[in-house]
C-alpha cells in the first residue's frame, strides 16, 4: 500500500490516497502565508469530509503554528459535543486520525439540535457570527493593528446534507465565507454529489477560487465509492458521554459506560439559584408554569446573555440539569466547565440534544424518566 | 482540555442487550403525572384541558414525546379553537372555517402517517393496508389522501373525523397504556397492599429459615394473627390468602432476596408507604406496656428484643441496601411521640406520674421503647453517621422529663455519632440533670429550683442569641464589602451530595433519591425567572434583603420566639441535616459557623425551659 503522505502514518486504518494528500499539500503550500488559506470542505454524507479535514489540519500545522477550525456540522462536530457551532484554535498535530478528540473551542454557540433544518436562519446567523469573529481576530488585520498578532489559516467543515435546504445553506455559507480553497469530495453515485464546478457562484466572481475536486478514498472493484456507514445516534451518544467524562480526573478508572453513569449520579453538582438564571428553550414554546417539567434531567447549553439583544449568547459548554429543588430554589447542574468560566453563565439554553439513555438506567440508579411498562407500537 | 473518546461502541451495544433495556425514555416523571394528564385531557373542564395541554407542551420540549400523545393534544387543542365546541363563549378571535379545516386535516394526516410509519414493517405494504392492520378508521385514511392530493375536505367532515380519531387514540393508546401501568387507580391502596403482603412474606421466610422444623399449624396460627391485624373485617378471606402465601414462601434465601429486591424497587417511589407499613407491623408485634407491670417490664415476659428478632434481621438487610429506611422509621416514631405528647399536654394530663393507666402514656412508652430498639438496630446497620445528628436533636427536643427510654436512646445516638466527642458528655449531663430533677422533686414539676434553672438557661440562650447576631452583622458587612463580586457566587459546588438518579433529588441517606416537585412555587418566583431584566443585580438585592430581614427577626425576637423558630422552622426540613435549615439561623452560611456543639447548647438551653 503506497502511502505518499508526508506524515508517517500512525493510523494504519486510515488510508489517505495520493489525490488527497496532493490536495492538502496544495492548500498548505501553494499560497503565500498572508493572507492564509481558508479552506472549505464539502460533499455528501459519509464521503470522508471529516477525515480529509483532519488530514488537512495536520498538514497545515506543519507550516503554521496554529490553525483555526470552523465547525458547521451540528450533528457530528469535530471538537465539541453535538449541537454546537464552534471555532477552535488547534496547535497540536493529532497523529491518530481515527479517534476524534474533544477540545475547548475558542468561541462557540449552542444551536441545540443535530440538524440545521430545525432553524436554518439562526443556524446561518450563528455561523456568520463565528466567522466574523475569526476575521476580526485571526485574519486581515488593518493598518496600525498590533503586529504581534498572527494570521491563521482556517478549515471549514460542513455537514453532509447537500440536498434541498441543506444545499441552499451550503451555498449561503460558501458565499459568506468566500474561501480561497473549496475541496469537494465526490462519490461514485453522481446524483448524490454536489453540482460540478463552482456551483455557489452566480456568474460574477471576485478573487481567485481554487476548486479542488477529489474522490472519496475507497472504491471497490467497480470503482464505486465505499462509504463508511456510521450510526449517527450512537456516535452522538459517545460524544456526549466523552464530554461529561471530563467532569472526572483523567486518571480515574472510568472505562465502562455504567461506571460513568454511576460516577455522574454520585458527583457533587454545581448549585445555582433559579432566580439568578434565565432559562430558555431554543426550539419550543414552554409555558412558564411548566419550565421545570421541561428542564429537569435535560442537557443545556451554558451561555451568557447580555442585556444587549444584538449580542449573541456565547456558550462555554454543556451542562446537565441533574435535579431541581423548587423549595430551596436551586438547580443542580453537572458540567465539566471549570467554575471560573461558569461565573458569567446566566442563561441555560435547552434544545433537543438528549442525554444518552445508557447514562440514565444503570443498575441501582435508574432515572424516573426511564420508565417500564411503556406501550410501544406493536 | 483534551480527551480521547474512551468508550467503545461495543460497550453500548452490550448494555443495550441487558434486560433493563426494556425501559424507555419518557418525558413524564412518573405514571401519576401521565394519569393526571390523561384524566384532564379528556375532562369536560376547559381549565383542566388547558393545564393538560400545557404539560404536554413541556413534554414535547423534552424531545421524546410519543406521536400518539402529540396528535391527541393537537386535535384537542384545535377543538378548543373550534366555535362548534365552545358554546356560549365569544367567537371573536375564532378562525375561519377553512383555517379550521386545514388544522384538523393536518392533525389527521400527522396521526395517520405518524402512527403508521411506526408500525409499517416494510415500505411494500400500502398505507391503507398498514392502517387497517391497527384499526385506524378508514375515514381518516381517506382524509389523509384527499387532504394531501386533492381538495381540502369540508370542515364538517374533518370535525367528525377528529372525534373518530380521538376515540381511536383512546382505544389504541390511552386506555391500554392506562391498564398496563402497575398499581394504577384507587390512590395508593394497591401499593400498600402489595407492600404489606411482601413484608409478610418476608417475615415468614425468615421465620422458616430460623426454625425449619416449625410445624405448619404454628405458622398458620401466627399467620391468622397477622391477618386479623391487617383487615379484621374479612377474616376468612385473609385466612385463605394467608394459606396461599405461607405455602408459596419456601423460605429459601433466594426467595428472601427476591422479595427484598422488589421491595427495594418500590422504595424509590413509595418510601413513606413502606415506612408506615413496617412501622405498623412493628407496633403490632410489640408487647404493649399497658398489660405489663411497668417496673418489671424488661425482666419478666417477652422482651422487645426477642419479639422483634425477626424484624431486626429484615430491617438490617433492607438497610444495607437502603439505609434511609431506618432513619425514616426513627423519624416517624419520634414524630409520633411528639404528637402524642402534645395531645397529652393539651388534655392537661401530667406528662409523668399520675395515673399510669393512661392510654396515651402507654402509647408513648411503647413508642419510646420501639425507638430505643430501633436505635439498637441502628448500631448494627451501616447508616451514615452524619444524618443521625438531627435525630439526636429531635430526640432531646421532645423527650419529656423522666422519659428515661428516650434519654437513653439519645445517649446511644450520641455514642453512635462519635465515640470520642464531647457530645456524649453533654447528652449525659443533660440526662442526669433531667433525671435528678425528677428524682429530687418527684412528680411536681414547678419548683423554685426549676425556676432558677430556667432563668439561667434563659440567660444562656440570650447570650447565644447575641453571639449569633454579632456574627450575622459581621457576615453582612463582609458581604457588602464583596459588593460587585457577589454575583460570582452564582455557581457553587454543592456542599454535600448523596448519589441519586439523574432527575431526582438526593435523600438524607441511601441512593434511591426522591422525586422532585417541579411546580412553580408562588408568583414571586415566577417573576424572578421570566421577567427578570437584570439577573446579577436582582440576585444581589435579594441576597441582601434576606440578610436584613433575618437580622430584624433576630433583633425583635425574645428567647421564646427563638424557641419557636428552632422548633417550627429549624427541624421540619429533614432532607439535609445541616444545610437545610430554613429558620432564621441560616443566614448566608452563618449556620455552619455557629457549629454543631453551640447549636446543641442552644437547644439544650431551650429544652430545659420546657
Amino acid at each position: 500500500m503506497a502511502s505518499p503522505s508526508e506524515l508517517e502514518n500512525p493510523s494504519p486504518n486510515i488510508y489517505i490516497p495520493e489525490e488527497w494528500s496532493n490536495a492538502a499539500d496544495s492548500i498548505a503550500y501553494d499560497s503565500i502565508t498572508s493572507p492564509p488559506p481558508i479552506a472549505l470542505i464539502c460533499g455528501a454524507k459519509n464521503c470522508g469530509k471529516t477525515t480529509f479535514s483532519r488530514h488537512l489540519l495536520n498538514v497545515l500545522l506543519q507550516r503554521y503554528r496554529k490553525v483555526a477550525y470552523l465547525d458547521t456540522d451540528v450533528g457530528q462536530p469535530e471538537f465539541t459535543p453535538p449541537g454546537f457551532l464552534s471555532l477552535t484554535i488547534v496547535d497540536k498535530v493529532t497523529p491518530d486520525l481515527t479517534i476524534p478528540c474533544l477540545k475547548t473551542p475558542e468561541r462557540c454557540l449552542y444551536f441545540g439540535d443535530v440538524s440545521s433544518k430545525r432553524d436554518p436562519s439562526v443556524y446561518l446567523n450563528y455561523i456568520f457570527a463565528i466567522y466574523d469573529y475569526y476575521r476580526k481576530e485571526y485574519y486581515m488585520f488593518g493598518e496600525g493593528e498590533n503586529p504581534k498578532r498572527v494570521e491563521l489559516p482556517l478549515i471549514v467543515n460542513t455537514p453532509g446534507w447537500v440536498k434541498g435546504v441543506g444545499y441552499d445553506l451550503l451555498v449561503d455559507i460558501l458565499k459568506y465565507v468566500s474561501p480561497t480553497h473549496v475541496v469537494k469530495i465526490n462519490i461514485s453515485a453522481a446524483n448524490k454529489n454536489l453540482p460540478a464546478g463552482a456551483f455557489w457562484l452566480d456568474g460574477e466572481s471576485d478573487g481567485v477560487i481554487n476548486l479542488i475536486e477529489i474522490n472519496s478514498a475507497f472504491q471497490d472493484s467497480f470503482n464505486r465509492s465505499v462509504l463508511v456507514q456510521k450510526d449517527a445516534r450512537l456516535l452522538r451518544d459517545l460524544r456526549i458521554m466523552a464530554y461529561f467524562r471530563q467532569c472526572f480526573p483523567s486518571d480515574w478508572n472510568i472505562t465502562q459506560i455504567k461506571e460513568l453513569a454511576h460516577a455522574l449520579a454520585s458527583l457533587r453538582p454545581f448549585e445555582v439559584p433559579i432566580a439568578s438564571i434565565k432559562i430558555q428553550h431554543l426550539h419550543c414554546q414552554v409555558p412558564s408554569s411548566e419550565i421545570f417539567y421541561s428542564l429537569n434531567a435535560s442537557i443545556v447549553g451554558l451561555a451568557f446573555d447580555s442585556e444587549d439583544s444584538e449580542k449573541l449568547p456565547w456558550c462555554v459548554g454543556l451542562g446537565l440539569v441533574r435535579g431541581i429543588d423548587t423549595f430551596k430554589g436551586v438547580l443542580y447542574v453537572i458540567t465539566p466547565v471549570p467554575q471560573s468560566s461558569l461565573e458569567k453563565v446566566n442563561l441555560l439554553m435547552q434544545g433537543f440534544i438528549q442525554i444518552p439513555t445508557c447514562l440514565l438506567q444503570v443498575q441501582g440508579c435508574i432515572s424516573p424518566y426511564m420508565s417500564s411498562n411503556v406501550l410501544t407500537a406493536s | 482540555m483534551e480527551w480521547l473518546l474512551g468508550f467503545t461502541e461495543e460497550a453500548i451495544v452490550d448494555q443495550q442487550k441487558q434486560p433493563s433495556y426494556a425501559r424507555k425514555l419518557v418525558p413524564w416523571l412518573n405514571w401519576d403525572e401521565w394519569v393526571v394528564v390523561k384524566e384532564s385531557l379528556f375532562s369536560n373542564s376547559p381549565d383542566s384541558v388547558a393545564s393538560a395541554l400545557r404539560r404536554i407542551s413541556a413534554w414535547r420540549s423534552r424531545g421524546c414525546l410519543p406521536v400518539v400523545i402529540e396528535v391527541t393534544a393537537s386535535i384537542i387543542e384545535i377543538q378548543q379553537r373550534d366555535p362548534h365546541y365552545r358554546v356560549g363563549q365569544s367567537n371573536d378571535a375564532s378562525l375561519s372555517e377553512e383555517m379550521l379545516a386545514m388544522l384538523y386535516c393536518m392533525a389527521i394526516m400527522r396521526l395517520v402517517n405518524g402512527v403508521v410509519e411506526k408500525t409499517r414493517k416494510k415500505e411494500l405494504t400500502s398505507i391503507a393496508v398498514a392502517a387497517d392492520a391497527i384499526g385506524i378508521p378508514r375515514m381518516l385514511i381517506d382524509i389523509r389522501h384527499e387532504g394531501s392530493h386533492r381538495e381540502l375536505p369540508a370542515l364538517q367532515v374533518v370535525r367528525n373525523a377528529s372525534i373518530k380519531a380521538l376515540d381511536w387514540l383512546k382505544s389504541y393508546y390511552w386506555e391500554p397504556q392506562y391498564k398496563s401501568i402497575p398499581f394504577h387507580g384507587d390512590g395508593n391502596t394497591k401499593v400498600r397492599k402489595e407492600i404489606k403482603s411482601k413484608l409478610r412474606d418476608l417475615a415468614f421466610c425468615f421465620k422458616d429459615n430460623r426454625s425449619p422444623q416449625s410445624s405448619g399449624s404454628l405458622r398458620k396460627g401466627k399467620r391468622v394473627k397477622h391477618g386479623e391485624l391487617l383487615c379484621g373485617r374479612s377474616k376468612l378471606l385473609t385466612l385463605i390468602a394467608a394459606k396461599g402465601q405461607a405455602s408459596r414462601s419456601g423460605g429459601s434465601k433466594k426467595q428472601i432476596k427476591k422479595i427484598l429486591k422488589s421491595l427495594l424497587a418500590l422504595y424509590s417511589s413509595y418510601s413513606s408507604e413502606i415506612v408506615s407499613a413496617v412501622l405498623e407491623f412493628l407496633l403490632k408485634a410489640l408487647p404493649s406496656s399497658e398489660f405489663m407491670d411497668h417496673e418489671e417490664g424488661s425482666s419478666a415476659g417477652p422482651t422487645i428484643d426477642s419479639v422483634l428478632a425477626d424484624w431486626k434481621v429484615i430491617i438490617v438487610q433492607f438497610c444495607n441496601k437502603e439505609p434511609e429506611l431506618l432513619l425514616n422509621l426513627l423519624k416517624t416514631v419520634i414524630d409520633l411521640i411528639e404528637t402524642q405528647g402534645a395531645m397529652m399536654s393539651e388534655e392537661g394530663l401530667p406528662y409523668f406520674g399520675g395515673s399510669n393507666s393512661n392510654k396515651k402514656f402507654h402509647q408513648i412508652e411503647d413508642l419510646s421503647s420501639l425507638f430505643a430498639w430501633l436505635v439498637g438496630v441502628l448500631s448494627t446497620a451501616d447508616v451514615p453517621k452524619t444524618s443521625l445528628l438531627e435525630l439526636l436533636r429531635k430526640c432531646l427536643q421532645i423527650s419529656a422529663p423522666g422519659n428515661k427510654l428516650l434519654m437513653d436512646s439519645a445517649l446511644h445516638l450520641a455514642q453512635l455519632i462519635d465515640d470520642s466527642s464531647t457530645l456524649i458528655e453533654k447528652v449525659e449531663k443533660l440526662s442526669l440533670l433531667d433525671l435528678s430533677n425528677l428524682d429530687g422533686q418527684g412528680p411536681s414539676v414547678m419548683t423554685s429550683n426549676n425556676l432558677v434553672l430556667e432563668e439561667e438557661s434563659m440567660h444562656q440562650a440570650a447570650k447565644k442569641l447575641d453571639l449569633l447576631k454579632e456574627r450575622v452583622i459581621k457576615k453582612k458587612t463582609s458581604m457588602s464589602m464583596d459588593g460587585g463580586i457577589a454575583k460570582s457566587n452564582r455557581w457553587t459546588l454543592s456542599k454535600s451530595w448523596n448519589p441519586c438518579p439523574i432527575g431526582m433529588l438526593p435523600r438524607a441517606a441511601g441512593s434511591s433519591g426522591c422525586l422532585p416537585v417541579l411546580d412553580r412555587i408562588g408568583n414571586h418566583d415566577k417573576n424572578q425567572v421570566t421577567e427578570r431584566k437584570e439577573p446579577s443585580k436582582s440576585n444581589q438585592h435579594s441576597a441582601k434583603r434576606d440578610a436584613t430581614l433575618d437580622l430584624d427577626k433576630l433583633d425583635n425576637s425574645t428567647v421564646k420566639k427563638m424557641k419557636a423558630t428552632v422548633e417550627n422552622g429549624g427541624f421540619k426540613n429533614q432532607e439535609f441535616p445541616l444545610e437545610g435549615e430554613k429558620g432564621c439561623l441560616m443566614v448566608g452560611g452563618v449556620w455552619k459557623k455557629v457549629g454543631e456543639e453551640e447549636l446543641l447548647d442552644i437547644q439544650s438551653s431551650v429544652r430545659i425551659l420546657v
